[in-house]
């Protein structure tokens, strides 16, 4: 019976029976504690040997995530010590000078910093209050498609600028908006208007930069608000017309509500990147006409570390940058949750 | 249940994974561990003070070599006919693997920083500048050099380079650096569009002056045919000489003049500044010069002609010649007199290079026996023979000789062995920055076609009789022989917020300049460039500079 693999069906009647049993307890037990409690468990109080022997296909298989979590996730976490270092390459990780604060302070006055975390929560509030708004309209309209086929190609068109790297959507920015060879501009001036500077001034720079991150990235945000409306249970929309509701009043009191918790859940999510930003966005889309909004954190941590190679302070800025965002994701639960929702911790 | 199991994997796990991360660097691994004792079964030389390599290592050593990566088309920096080539003759008669590690020409500082932070930068760390050489030493990523060993090893190269060696590379009154050899040549040239100036009634002559240079941009636009060619200046901050005063005052240039540090502040930026203000304000340059941030889009603009001036180091395998063409069958090129950059009563001055081309340090982690290997390297590619075949290929294929003993360029030759778009030269570059010859007239001859596209070899000469003309006016940048703190710190900073403030400034309406000039300065000396000065002044003040 030992060599029976655990969970795989075998021709002997008995064992098979035993296996059966033995993967109802384990379901029994993931799913609550005191109902197990309540069976027979043949496994209770033995050591770790004997359920690493008895399930170690399914340690196994744990392992993977579990390791990918520790590699990528966690063990980079140990390079945050730098932050309290004068890390110097040639003397190494360890060998180089702990410094306490002191890299922080020096942070903190620095000329580029006040206006980098303005701006990071500037362009990032904004991304909130669109990039996030969007894709939730977008959703429910798609929601109300009927005509499947229809549905289909739109969903695809709509994802497919998820996939594009940002270089390349800056080059075409640039091909499309600049002021004297902008196609779009082009456009303009043969039907006589004057030529706008979308890209080329400060102001605009922000409408568009705001208008193309919406464009990326709204067809890819559906998705899981389209998989949350897809769980509706459909006898909520009988019930409401049988009410005489329209398809707006729907809409607001069946759909609405009912992705409520997943609306919340991605917000309480986003607002943890509040601080961070993508880099390669700006970095894409600047140019130096407008600069006024493109100082941020990110672009901070690239030009410290990676430029003049001082990898302490870049460090010291992504370790203050995580540390808010994870305050305003506890924050966020908190209040999510005095309000009745479920939040996510 | 599992909990208790599932915590003691997690913490196997993590010990393992924290030892991996953080024992030692891998770069000494796999190569050639404790190598650093001279092994036994090496001969020790006559005085007996350094191992005899000559007969090739007794383990394999692993030579890394950075490599600038140009991104020309078609062409693998790491692994091509001379690439091998090297391999074959060198590495294996010396039993050393010859490994390429590229470096992106325009993002190499980066590339560096990278490198070594994983433990993966080559043998030798360069820089073709000296205060970014410096910083690389102030990170403590070099090693101090013993002068007598690259003699013993490398007798030919240290013929040539011993004495600017002994003179530039010492500092803090250490041995650090090591050089490439820089005769006094340049191609650096602004090709301006010849027909465009007749079509207005202007000629070539005429240009005498930034005054007569900008009639005749006003001229252009009044004609309708474009601008003057403009690029976002950063990194490599030469563009104030012009407005500078002669003669130079020895101090005033050591303290402002710093090619990777901008002086915004002078009032020889001002006066530039005030140019590009006026012309940007009248139109008389490419509106969007701040979009122009690389040599390709300010070459794109020239091509399909838009502007008609554009700057560039010329080479014979030069595109934008037969580019420009295709767009415009009818345009001429002409090379514009440097004198028409410069305000009347002004002189041309530019910056002189320094005696040297490329500078060198030893990575710290490389052994004794990957450095012999490196100045044996750097004297097997001193050896005529081996460097005339990189500079120029195979003959019979690549070139043939003329009467004169120069190799004469097969244009159209698309072999096996085939040049790198500017002739190799990111292989050689370790020991010289031109094509070399023995004669000096030789030299320059072969130099001049080396820079003349096929048909316009009168471009070239205006070039070097320009380049000749204005000799005494050019000046290097001083040279410090303290690591500057303070530059390192600020650098990249400054360097970012002065292509923000100087773009400001020049696209600000003329009745503004004043107002954002001086507030662009307040916010430059508060960033960090007064630190900067303060520092450079202390040095100069205790002589520590040349």
């Amino acid at each position: 019976m030992t060599q029976t693999r655990h969970g795989f069906p075998s021709r002997d009647g008995n064992e098979s029976d035993q296996t059966a049993k033995e993967v109802k307890f384990v379901k029994g037990e993931s799913a609550s504690k005191s109902k197990s409690k309540l069976r027979y468990d043949p496994a209770f109080g033995r050591g770790a040997a004997f359920h690493f022997r008895r399930d170690w296909e399914l340690y196994l298989l744990l392992f993977i995530p579990l390791s990918f979590v520790l590699v990528f996730k966690y063990a980079p976490m140990s390079g945050l010590v730098l932050a309290f270092k004068d890390y110097k390459i040639a003397r190494g990780f360890w060998g180089s000078e702990w410094v306490g604060f002191e890299v922080f302070a020096e942070i903190f006055a620095k000329h580029d910093f006040g206006r980098a975390v303005r701006n990071t929560l500037l362009l990032n509030s904004l991304d909130l209050v669109f990039s996030f708004t969007i894709p939730v309209l977008l959703a429910i309209l798609l929601n109300e498609i009927k005509n499947v086929k229809f549905k289909r190609i739109n969903q695809t068109l709509l994802y497919l600028p998820h996939f594009l790297s940002w270089i390349i959507i800056g080059a075409i920015a640039y091909q499309l908006l600049s002021e004297s060879n902008g196609v779009i501009n082009n456009l303009i001036a043969m039907m006589g208007g004057t030529r706008i500077p979308f890209l080329q001034e400060d102001n605009n720079w922000l409408v568009s930069y705001l208008a193309i991150g919406i464009w990326q990235s709204m067809g890819w945000g559906t998705i899981i608000y389209l998989a949350s409306m897809s769980g509706i249970n459909p006898e909520l929309y009988e019930a409401a017309t049988v009410d005489g509701a329209g398809r707006w009043r729907k809409v607001w009191n069946v759909t609405l509500p009912s992705i409520r918790a997943t609306i919340v859940t991605l917000l309480i999510m986003n607002l943890g990147r509040v601080m961070e930003g993508s880099f390669e966005r700006i970095f894409a889309l600047q140019n130096k006409a407008t600069t006024e909004f493109t100082t941020t954190i990110p672009v901070l941590v690239y030009r410290w570390g990676i430029e003049s190679g001082n990898f302490s302070r870049a460090t010291a800025l992504g370790l203050f940058q995580s540390v808010i965002g994870l305050v305003l994701v506890l924050l966020a639960d908190r209040v999510a949750k005095k309000l009745g929702e479920d939040g996510l911790l | 249940m599992g909990k208790k199991f599932t915590w003691i994997l997690v913490s196997v796990i993590i010990v393992g994974l924290l030892s991996g991360c953080m024992g030692g660097s891998g770069k000494n691994a796999n190569s050639n561990t404790g190598s650093e004792e001279p092994t036994p079964s090496a001969n020790k030389s006559a005085d007996g003070k350094y191992a005899d390599y000559s007969a090739g290592f007794p383990e394999k050593v692993t030579l890394e070599l950075p490599v600038y990566e140009r991104a020309f088309e078609g062409w693998n920096v790491t692994d091509n006919y001379y690439t091998r080539w090297i391999q074959q003759e060198f590495g294996d008669k010396h039993n050393v693997t010859v490994k390429f590690i590229p470096i992106t020409r325009s993002n190499e500082v980066t590339d560096y920083e990278q490198l070594l932070a994983s433990h993966k930068a080559p043998d030798i760390i360069y820089h073709y500048d000296m205060p970014q050489a410096l910083a690389y030493y102030g990170e403590g990523v070099m090693q101090e050099l013993d002068l007598d060993e690259i003699a013993h090893y490398a007798p030919t190269y240290w013929k040539t380079m011993g004495d600017t060696i002994k003179q530039y590379g010492v500092v803090d009154k250490k041995n650090v650096f090591f050089f490439g050899e820089r005769p006094s040549l340049d191609s650096f040239t602004t090709l301006i569009r010849k027909d465009w100036v007749e079509k207005v009634g202007m000629k070539m002559e005429d240009l005498t002056s930034l005054e007569k240079y900008n009639e005749l941009l006003a001229k252009w636009k009044e004609a309708g045919l474009g601008a003057g060619g403009e690029t976002l200046k950063k990194n490599n901050y030469t563009f104030n000489y012009a407005f500078r005063d002669w003669p130079i005052d020895e101090k005033y240039r050591a303290l402002y003049s710093d090619l990777g540090v901008a002086d915004l502040t002078t009032a020889d930026t001002e006066r530039y500044l005030r140019n590009l203000n006026y012309q940007y304000n009248n139109g008389l340059i490419d509106k969007e010069f701040y979009l122009r941030d690389d040599e390709n889009k300010a070459k794109a603009e020239f091509v399909a002609g838009k502007t008609g001036t554009f700057s560039f180091y010329l080479s014979s395998n030069t595109d934008v010649i037969t580019s420009a063409l295709k767009n415009n069958p009818d345009a001429e090129f002409a090379v514009l007199d440097a004198q028409a950059s410069v305000p009347e009563g002004r002189k041309p001055q530019g910056r002189a290079y320094w005696p040297f081309g490329m500078i060198m340090g030893i990575n710290y982690e490389s052994t004794e026996m990957e450095r012999a290997a490196v100045w044996m390297y750097l004297e097997w590619m001193s050896q005529p023979e081996n460097l005339f075949f990189l500079q120029n290929g195979v003959e019979g294929e690549n070139y043939t000789l003329d009467a004169d003993g120069i190799a004469v360029k097969n244009a159209d030759f698309k072999g096996d062995s085939v040049l790198s778009q500017n002739n190799n030269k990111d292989y050689w570059c370790l020991v010289v920055e031109t094509v070399k010859y023995d004669d000096p007239k030789q030299m320059r001859e072969a130099y001049l076609r080396s820079m003349s596209p096929p048909g316009y070899e009168k471009l070239a000469q205006d070039s070097l009789a320009y380049y000749d003309k204005y000799a005494e006016f050019r000046t290097p940048d001083a040279l410090y022989s303290v690591v500057l703190e303070k530059v390192n710190e600020y650098k990249a900073d400054l360097n970012s917020l002065f292509q923000e403030l100087y773009v400001k400034i020049a696209i600000a309406p003329e009745s503004e300049f004043d107002a954002t000039y001086e507030a662009a300065k307040k916010t430059y000396l508060d960033a960090g460039y007064q630190e900067i000065l303060d520092e450079k002044q202390a040095a100069i003040d205790a002589g520590n500079y040349k």
